[in-house]
């Protein structure tokens, strides 16, 4: 059955009209030998199905006023049998009316269907993506829209998702592009499994997001080689210490050994002490180097209280040079986060950076630094950095993390705003608070391991 | 190069234990008797006055400063000559010094 209305719709509209004329002859001589005693008015129904659902509306009427025709004549040598002769003629009629009723019918119905069936295929066949179905054992493509027939000539390979898999951006290495797949199984129409898939071209998408990322890595690179620009005063205050240092006691030694003074215990000490001092130095420019290195972002299981430790070494200098005291609260049970250490050592230098200049500014009391750790709930781990400065002024607080907005005289204006975005890149948050006391408080918020 | 006063002691008061001791290393170096602290709190906690020939003193501090220092001894009166020794001195820092009396500004 479905293969003959697959070949009827492979027929030309001529072919099918002669088709059906042929079928109506052929039921009238068939009416006409078997006589009235046998009704075969029914046979007539089949070629006027077939005009119906093959041909238009006018072609169909145009069959039933044949059949109508043929079943007349093949009957009326008999009308003489009829008490009325009219009532041969009004038989006729009804049939007449039937023949054509059902023409009508059928064909509208036909029309309804395949409108319903273009809503669909218009909508799949315009798609971006590409829709196929095919058979989940053999892979035999079952249907295909435009855009899969444009994107994969017949021949050429699918994209490959796993059978499992529900959705999947796929590599696809021989046209050097990227597709997100989602697939799912179902029944098809004849009641085999097959899967459903739909495949969208994401190249131009992951492209953009690799861009960004490698603007965000220069961003972040530029950021701290800002940081070390402007730290320049004091990591040279920090070669200075040691350097000074060496060139004390190597005068120190230069003095006894010409003054011809000195005991050879005394002289190695000062020599191993001259040494140590060296290392000391060496330490500060291997810090920074590693500090400016560049390098892709590291996302390891890291403790934040071992990033704030490592850290805590450079702002306790910059602490100490500016008068300030600096306090460490770590609580001992932060979980765990995924972050860049680095990148994480950076926003807590950048906001402790702030911090000792903002109490710098105009400001007499005690000055203390104070950095602490604490989860809050199992899922979040937020880090404060608070100073005793005199505050932010609420007009300003608005525009705190606007790029290139800044109340220092030398400022970029890009450390909160980095600080923002490295955090932001980890999933957390940043945002500020007033002290009860004198001064703000910088918060951020990393998801612990824990978190769901 | 003048010869050391016997009995007089160089007081150092510099938070950074290197460069205290390394001083001190020098100091002795050209026969003086050094003694050193590492912070302005506990030098004035030990001084006596009339003791010392000379103070060789770190300008940023943690706690009083070296300015800070200075102002105080001048208000007890002390006439010690103060030698201040500082890696990142500035002119108007130099010359707040020196107009409280102080003997040298050096910056290393």
């Amino acid at each position: 059955m479905n293969r003959l209305a697959a070949q009827l719709k492979t027929m030309s509209r001529g072919r099918l009209l002669a088709i059906c004329v042929g079928l109506v002859v052929a039921i009238g001589i068939v009416d006409y030998v078997t006589g009235y005693e046998m009704s075969v008015a029914m046979l007539y129904l089949a070629p006027i199905f077939i005009a119906a659902w093959t041909l238009a509306t006018g072609a169909a009427v145009f069959i039933a006023v044949l059949a109508m025709a043929a079943s007349f004549v093949s009957v009326s040598y008999i009308y003489a049998e009829y008490a009325q002769p009219i009532l041969h003629v009004w038989g006729g009629m009804i049939q007449f009316a039937m023949f054509v009723s059902f023409a009508v019918v059928v064909s509208k119905l036909k029309s309804a269907l395949s409108h319903a069936d273009e809503r669909f295929a218009t909508v799949l066949e315009g798609l971006n993506s590409a829709v196929y179905v095919s058979d989940a054992k053999t892979g035999e493509v079952l249907y295909a829209n435009e855009q899969f027939r444009r994107t994969f000539p017949a021949g050429t390979r699918l994209p490959y998702l796993p059978q499992s898999a529900r959705e999947g951006e796929v590599h696809d290495a021989s046209r050097g592009k990227w597709y997100l797949i989602h697939s799912r199984p179902m029944r098809w129409i004849d009641g085999r499994t097959v899967r459903l898939q739909l495949a969208t071209d994401v190249t131009e998408r992951r492209r953009a997001e690799a861009l960004y990322r490698q603007q965000q890595e220069k961003m972040q690179l530029t950021a701290r080689l800002v940081t070390v620009g402007e730290m320049a005063s004091t990591i040279a205050h920090e070669l200075n210490q040691p350097l000074a240092a060496i060139t004390n006691y190597n005068m120190g030694c230069v003095r006894r050994l010409n003054s011809g003074h000195w005991n050879e215990a005394e002289l190695l000490d000062a020599m191993q002490k001259s040494a140590a001092q060296a290392e000391r130095a060496s330490k500060v420019i291997q810090r920074v180097r590693a500090f400016v290195a560049r390098r892709a972002p590291n996302l390891v299981l890291c403790d934040i209280n071992e990033v704030v430790g490592g850290v805590s070494q450079m702002i306790g200098v910059e602490a100490r040079q500016s008068g300030a005291t600096l306090k460490l609260e770590l609580s001992t049970f932060v979980p765990y986060v995924h972050a860049d250490p680095l990148l994480m050592e950076q926003v807590i230098l950048n906001l402790s950076r702030n911090a000792i200049e903002a109490m710098q500014e105009a400001h007499n009391g005690e000055r203390q630094l104070t950095i602490r750790s604490r989860p809050n709930g199992s899922d979040l781990v937020e880090v404060e950095i608070a100073d005793s400065g005199r505050g932010i002024d609420p007009q300003l607080e608005a525009n705190l993390f606007t790029p290139f907005f800044s109340t220092k005289r030398e400022g970029m204006g890009l450390g909160l705003h980095i600080c923002r975005s490295i955090v932001e890149a980890h999933g957390g948050r940043v945002w500020v608070s007033r002290n009860s006391g004198e001064g703000v408080t910088f918060h951020f918020s990393l998801k612990s391991v824990f978190a769901t | 190069m003048n010869a050391p006063v016997e009995g007089r002691v160089v007081y150092i008061v510099d938070d950074d234990d290197a460069m205290r001791d390394s001083l001190r290393w020098l100091l002795e170096s050209a026969g003086y008797r050094v003694s050193s602290y590492c912070s302005a709190e506990r030098f004035l906690a030990a001084y006596k006055p009339d003791h010392g020939s000379c103070l060789v003193l770190d300008v940023r501090m943690s706690g009083i400063s070296g300015l800070e220092l200075q102002q105080e001894l001048n208000r007890r009166g002390t006439t010690l000559p103060i030698i201040f020794v500082t890696g990142h001195g500035d002119v108007p820092m130099a010359v707040d010094a020196l107009k409280n009396g102080a003997f040298h500004f050096l910056v290393f």
